[in-house]
């Protein structure tokens, strides 16, 4: 019967919507992204192995959902416009000469991440999944996950110690 | 140092990801080097900060329109459990989280200014919006310790009725109470009602509140959820 999955869906949107804010960076298109991977999920849900984790593979039919419709939308529009923040509820980035990186500041860091590094960072960082966790979510080689993970931490790293030594932090945006 | 430790190790090793070998090594390194102790720990902090941007998100209430959509979507097949047998497994799960449940929704609806306990859950109120709140639709309810939101989420279809299940959150609270109530041919009653904190996560466990819910739909052979066309017909519109 039918109720098992969904509630368990349920309890997994928080988590599936940090994920999609993480791929999709603003807050309407990263709803609509969540709402699009539970419909295939829901419809794909005799493929799901009861027992394994639900939530890694609801992330991967996000990942594959997020990658489906950019390639549909690049014609038209860019949507990894470089330089928009990451929109997550609660004051923006305010730019105080405080020492330490504010919530605001560190949310517009990832923002300006490249995709493939934001979407490793939340699995891993937020998410606390293993590396070989999310690098079958992401599809690629536990090496991959590493290096991109290291590369989105030290931007953060490097955000923090050019806070700490000078009141211009070096932005330093991947490109 | 002997053996050169990049960042990828460093933040391994941080992380738990490295095996005890190298993470013995790696421990060594930092032992014996200050400067790679302090980067060691910029990778650990890195962790926290990420975390720490997303927490406003996910404590931010999931909109309802989502909830909805997951519980109404059609599904394939859907994974076929046993019912009697679930049922049989989650029993003890079930009288836990419900325990839990009365207790906190006595605190939330005012156990103790309701003397006599004559409706301590302030089930009676909840049972009545059930009988006439569409699905996905949320009204203010008045219990003796103050107003609470309630949501009707889905509608099922059970051997001798109907049963619903609702969400409620007092006014201006993270934390809410998620449960299911059932018209059995004798009115509507709350069967079950589990906490969940405003985390955004379901307590006590991942299979608390949503777990025992389904456990208890399955014990009643539970159909559906009914699509809001079917529900329509069924649940009547008066409170609005």
């Amino acid at each position: 019967m039918a109720v098992d999955i969904r509630h368990r869906m349920v309890a997994l949107l928080p988590r599936l919507r940090a994920f999609a804010h993480a791929l999709a960076r603003s807050g309407d298109a990263a709803d609509d992204l969540v709402q699009a991977t539970c419909e295939k999920a829901l419809r794909a849900a005799d493929t799901w192995t009861p027992g394994t984790r639900l939530d890694s593979w609801m992330f991967r039919i996000m990942q594959n959902q997020w990658i489906d419709e950019k390639r549909r939308q690049r014609p038209q529009t860019s949507i990894d416009e470089p330089g928009a923040g990451l929109q997550i509820a609660g004051e923006d980035g305010a730019k105080t000469a405080e020492a330490r990186l504010t919530l605001g500041s560190v949310r517009s860091l990832i923002g300006e991440m490249p995709e493939e590094l934001r979407s490793v960072l939340v699995l891993v960082c937020v998410e606390d999944m293993s590396y070989r966790d999310a690098a079958e979510v992401l599809d690629v080689p536990v090496g991959t996950v590493m290096s991109r993970l290291a590369r989105a931490r030290r931007t953060l790293i490097e955000a923090v110690d050019g806070e700490e030594h000078r009141p211009t932090r070096a932005t330093g945006a991947p490109s | 140092m002997t053996t050169r430790v990049t960042d990828e190790m460093l933040m391994a090793f941080v992380d738990g990801e490295l095996d005890p070998a190298a993470a013995e090594s790696v421990r060594r390194a930092t032992a014996n080097d200050a400067a790679l102790a302090r980067r060691a720990e910029a990778f650990r902090t890195t962790r926290q900060m990420a975390r720490d941007a997303f927490v406003d998100l996910k404590a931010e209430p999931v909109p309802e329109a989502l909830v909805a959509a997951v519980l109404r979507g059609e599904s394939s097949k859907v994974v076929a459990f046993s019912s009697r047998r679930r049922f049989m497994q989650t029993a003890l799960p079930i009288a836990a989280s419900i325990a839990i449940a009365f207790g906190l929704a006595g605190y939330w609806f005012g156990q103790r200014s309701a003397p006599g306990g004559a409706d301590p859950l302030g089930g009676g109120i909840v049972a009545e919006a059930l009988g006439e709140t569409p699905s996905g639709n949320e009204r203010t309810i008045r219990a003796s310790n103050g107003e609470a939101r309630l949501r009707t989420l889905a509608t099922y279809k059970v051997d001798r009725g109907l049963c619903r299940t609702f969400e409620m959150s007092p006014a201006g609270s993270q934390g809410a109470v998620r449960g299911v109530g059932c018209d059995l041919g004798s009115g509507w009653n709350v069967g079950m009602a589990a906490a969940h904190g405003g985390d955004g996560t379901y307590a006590p466990a991942a299979a608390g509140a949503t777990g025992s819910i389904d456990a208890y739909l399955d014990a009643l052979d539970a159909q559906g959820p009914l699509s809001p066309e079917e529900e329509a017909v069924i649940i009547g519109d008066k409170g609005r």
